[in-house]
């Protein structure tokens, strides 16, 4: 009996996704941005792997307090100076990006987010990105922006990964929508403030994402987003890496390098795909 | 103390040739830590949509503390002369010199004015569109001349 579907079971299971399915895009369209729970046992993975690397970058042994994961983390900075921590970065980002084991891996914490925001036929950004931002740190700042402002595709969504719970300044600014088209009107066609007197004025029109660890943040890079001085006293360890849909358009307005070799991989290639791929290439004009 | 200083990326093409950020933020860095012995703040990147440059202008204001500003060619000024002048009048007030690293030029004070401006003479579209073939006067025009050729 088994070879014979129950299609009751299927059609009721069918519509539950359906109402899910529509949750999700109703939220991101509305929002432009969504804090989903993700699979924990993998960010546990990812987060195990970095602390592995740092650990022996710096070469400290963990012990006492500095045994739990979260507490690591967040008091990283009592381990390392100011100075040495673009170093230590740049061994973590090394370390990701050598290979192609650990995108999977973050792939996978975001795949069934991804798949209703963009599809399931995509590109990955080639590198993946990690921030660190410690206590009063007046260095690691990324004033207000848009992605699309370098060059980026207005087709790419950010999956950004907090490590830490993130909250307050410990966390990234957001706006939503509404005030983002204000604003973006004001830093292209105006010439009067700068970037950072825009944010200033406007400051209270932006709100810190809260995030624990174990979700994970879907954006849109349209929306104007950046950090200030982390002024809480734990840090903030957070990856972040861009994805979008594999035959949406690359060079939106300028042509730029945002794009397949330089800033983007094929990640999946659906099979008709390659086939009308294969006609055009037979017989283009 | 090491004086700080901040790059510029700018991803429109610098006569006719586009450099990826990455490229040149390597470059700008190499710059400031081997030429000037400064450190490197960090390099915003242009914002390509907009009408006026208003990262250059954000690297300018008195909210960043930096010494001064790195990019890869004065070609990444702003193309209206009287908003380059903005930019010069800002860099003077704020004491934050222009390094343009492929021209080899600095911008310290008014007198550095006319040799930046003089090379943006060259920036004009004469001299840095690439050229594949003769319009038609100049054909007509060069008719006269088609038996001196080496090809």
């Amino acid at each position: 009996m088994d070879k014979y579907f129950n299609i009751k079971k299927i059609r009721k299971r069918e519509k539950i996704f359906m109402i899910e399915q529509t949750k999700i895009q109703k939220d991101f369209e509305k929002n432009g941005y969504s804090v989903i729970r993700a699979d924990k046992t993998k960010l546990i993975r990812i987060r195990s792997i970095i602390q592995k690397t740092l650990c022996k970058r710096i070469n400290f042994k963990l012990r006492d307090k500095f045994l739990d994961q979260d507490y690591f983390f967040n008091n990283f900075h009592k381990i390392i100076s100011k100075k040495q921590i673009n170093e230590v970065r740049f061994t973590v980002y090394h370390m990701m990006n050598k290979g192609e084991k650990f995108s999977q891996l973050y792939y996978e914490t975001a795949k069934p987010y991804l798949d209703e925001i963009l599809g399931n036929e995509l590109a990955m950004q080639k590198k993946i990105n990690l921030s660190i931002q410690m206590p009063n740190d007046k260095d690691s700042l990324l004033d207000m922006h848009s992605d699309i402002y370098a060059g980026e595709s207005p087709f790419q969504v950010v999956v950004w990964i907090p490590l830490v719970n993130v909250y307050k300044t410990k966390a990234m600014f957001f706006t939503s929508p509404k005030v983002n088209k204000n604003l973006n009107d004001q830093v292209l066609n105006k010439n009067k403030l700068n970037i950072k007197q825009i944010y200033y004025k406007n400051k209270k029109k932006f709100w810190f994402i809260n995030a624990e660890f174990g979700e994970i943040v879907i954006f849109s890079p349209l929306i104007l987003h950046g950090n200030t001085v982390n002024i809480t006293k734990e840090t903030r360890f957070s990856l972040n890496c861009r994805f979008k849909s594999l035959m949406s358009p690359y060079d939106v307005t300028v042509k730029s390098h945002r794009n397949i070799p330089n800033f983007y991989r094929p990640l999946n290639i659906k099979p008709m795909t390659k086939i009308g791929l294969n006609y055009l290439k037979k017989y283009s004009i | 103390m090491k004086k700080k200083f901040a790059g510029y990326i700018n991803l429109k093409n610098l006569n006719g040739v586009l450099y990826p950020s990455s490229m040149q933020n390597i470059m700008m860095k190499d710059y400031v830590q081997n030429v000037l012995k400064g450190t490197f703040y960090l390099s915003p990147t242009e914002v390509l949509q907009a009408k006026y440059p208003i990262t250059l202008r954000t690297l300018l204001g008195k909210e960043t503390k930096i010494d001064g500003i790195v990019m890869l060619s004065s070609f990444y000024l702003p193309k209206e002369y009287n908003i380059r002048e903005q930019i010069y009048s800002e860099s003077i007030k704020t004491k934050k010199k222009l390094y343009f690293i492929l021209d080899e030029m600095i911008f310290k004070n008014k007198l550095d004015k006319a040799k930046i401006e003089e090379f943006l003479f060259f920036k004009n579209n004469f001299f840095t569109e690439t050229r594949t073939k003769l319009n038609k006067n100049e054909e007509t025009f060069m008719k006269k001349f088609k038996k001196i050729s080496f090809v």
